[in-house]
């Protein structure tokens, strides 16, 4: 644990950006954009020395910025709401604010899944809103399946599409 | 993060870009046989590029409806109806004949042809047109349709266009997505809107003059409509939430789409003259994919308000919805048939998306595709073909199908996807 804490800048920044890369390796607005990185940094940092220490393990969720779904579904899973609600502390904390952009696999038609997609960016909104996060501190948009995070038709491709990406702004 | 503005408005008539091919697949079992002899070439100089003897026989080919006899049996090659002799192509159990000849006029081209019935050594269709280097093909395409209609009995949709979505890059900073315009056998293909951001759902105004889209180029998706000739656009929705699914009414004056303004998605009726707009559903499920019927009184959409996405339909001022389709778990994205007596849909089976024919008057399905992840059908404006988008190899291409399923032909760009056909109606 000791040498995790020691760690953790150097460790979380990489995990930041091993969590954009392969999500988010559309645009540069998606990675750690200068000014939302920097506010995490100093987040990170001011949080370490009080047992922050889980923010640099691997499992941490305030590290992922996507959250998966089901075929078919915007029902938000476990692991997802956990993501959700450690990015709710952080926005309710730092008053910054994010864009939630749902996305689908490629099944189905393409404007279905355009709502299919903004069905699940307001379900992640709504998990925020309801941990008290401002709605002026969000924006949502659907992508449907316009903007695949990985191109293919194995399962395991199509599951990584299947997502709501947390983007700060 | 403002991305920094991309798009690129380009006028039709700007330089080519990537070129199709076409690929007939699919035999043709009971269909006419006609032989269309090469058109000669009687000038001087060098002759057209473009033989349009071999446009003709693939357009009258590819409907499904004919089969035509191959180069390599032709016992003659006629130029002109006094060359003919009847009997040579009576013994290749030809029931028709189709011979012509190009010959140099000014700047261009005279075109004469010549359509006989090899039974009765007739005569049915004989004119002379003028042309240029840059209309053979579309000259050509018109005489497959007068071909056509002649012994078909109803207009063909030869000389027409088709407009579809390209894309390269697409998990890149760098995708490259554009709206496209090609003749209807994916020749000619013009760049009309590029943009780094995702462009959707084209739609061609029943004038064939302007085509309505959906373009995320600023930090929302909204609808445009541009005049295809002079490039010139104009935003015509751009509220909070989704803007899609436009879709034209017969009479080119309102605009069907999808807005999620009010809370989720419904079908909105918006009047392009007067600028009103009508809220057509309301209910907490996804409404979308409106599609007009063709006397404009009805729209259907796509709805899961019964659990799973279906087809419904209801009056295009409003009302209680209907339920049209009942047979398998996903049926979306309908689209009705010239004629109004049938639906184009996708529809899931056991193996995959597919574009099935719902027949109005009973509710029956027929899959006509069989592909994995067959979408976005669009029908001929004769109603005698359906275009829709396919997977081949994990690329987007597209492909058409003759409504009784029986001719089958893949249209493919060289590279990246192509997606999203929408068929223009036939304007005279």
């Amino acid at each position: 644990m000791k040498i995790i804490v020691r760690l953790a800048p150097i460790a979380l920044s990489a995990l930041l950006m091993a969590g954009c890369s392969g999500m988010s390796n559309r645009k540069g607005g998606e990675g750690p954009a200068p000014v939302a990185g920097s506010a995490d940094t100093s987040g990170v940092a001011g949080e370490s020395r009080y047992g922050a220490s889980r923010l640099g393990t691997p499992g941490d969720p305030l590290s992922q910025r996507v959250v998966f779904f089901e075929y078919d579904s915007n029902e938000v899973t476990h692991e997802g709401r956990e993501i959700l609600l450690a990015h709710a502390r952080k926005l309710s904390s730092t008053r910054g604010s994010v864009t939630l952009e749902g996305h689908c696999d490629e099944r189905g038609s393409r404007e279905y899944n355009i709502a299919l997609g903004e069905r699940r960016a307001s379900a992640a909104r709504s998990i925020l809103t309801s941990a008290g996060v401002s709605p002026s501190q969000i924006l949502t948009i659907s992508y449907g399946e316009e903007r695949p995070a990985e191109m293919g038709v194995s399962d395991d491709v199509l599951a990584k599409n299947r997502r709501v990406e947390i983007v700060y702004r | 993060m403002k991305r920094p503005f991309t798009l690129l408005l380009l006028m039709l008539l700007a330089a080519p870009a990537w070129s199709l091919t076409i690929q007939i697949t699919g035999g043709a079992e009971g269909a006419t046989p006609i032989a269309v002899i090469p058109f000669g070439w009687s000038g001087s100089g060098e002759p057209p590029m473009v033989n349009l003897g071999e446009v003709v026989a693939t357009d009258l080919k590819r409907s499904g409806r004919f089969r035509t006899l191959d180069d390599k049996d032709m016992v003659a090659k006629p130029q002109v109806g006094s060359q003919v002799d009847f009997q040579d192509w009576r013994a290749l159990k030809q029931d028709y004949l189709v011979v012509g000849q190009a010959t140099p006029s000014g700047d261009g081209y005279q075109i004469r042809f010549e359509l006989f019935d090899v039974y009765k050594g007739q005569q049915l269709l004989g004119y002379n047109m003028n042309s240029n280097a840059r209309d053979l093909r579309s000259t050509a395409h018109q005489i497959a349709d007068m071909i056509y209609e002649k012994i078909i009995g109803q207009p063909g949709a030869f000389n027409t266009r088709v407009a579809y979505i390209t894309a390269k890059g697409e998990t890149t900073v760098n995708s490259q997505i554009a709206l496209q315009v090609s003749d209807a056998d994916g020749y000619n293909p013009q760049t009309i809107v590029s943009s780094h951001d995702p462009l959707m759902s084209p739609a061609w105004s029943p004038d064939g003059r302007r085509i309505a889209y959906v373009s995320f180029e600023s930090d929302q998706p909204s609808i445009y409509v541009q005049d295809v000739f002079t490039g010139k656009r104009t935003k015509v929705a751009s509220y909070r939430g989704i803007n899609g699914s436009p879709a034209w009414s017969p009479d080119g004056r309102r605009l069907a789409m999808t807005l999620s303004k009010d809370g989720n998605p419904d079908i909105y009726v918006y009047d392009l003259d007067g600028g009103s707009l009508d809220r057509i559903t309301n209910h907490f499920s996804i409404d979308t994919e409106a599609n007009w019927s063709p006397d404009g009184g009805k729209l259907v959409f796509t709805s899961d308000r019964g659990g799973k996405p279906q087809i419904y339909e209801v009056s295009a001022s409003g009302g209680e919805p209907k339920r049209l389709t009942f047979q398998g778990s996903y049926n979306a994205r309908a689209t009705y048939s010239p004629d109004g007596k049938s639906l184009a849909v996708v529809t899931q089976t056991s193996g995959g998306f597919r574009i099935g024919l719902v027949n109005l008057s009973n509710g029956s399905m027929q899959v006509l595709t069989d592909g994995r992840l067959d979408e976005s059908p669009s029908f001929a404006p004769n109603g005698s073909m359906i275009i829709y988008a396919t997977k081949e190899g994990g690329k987007g291409v597209l492909a058409a199908i003759s409504v009784d399923g029986r001719v089958k032909q893949r249209l493919s760009v060289q590279a990246g996807d192509v997606r999203e056909p929408d068929w223009a109606p036939t304007v005279k």
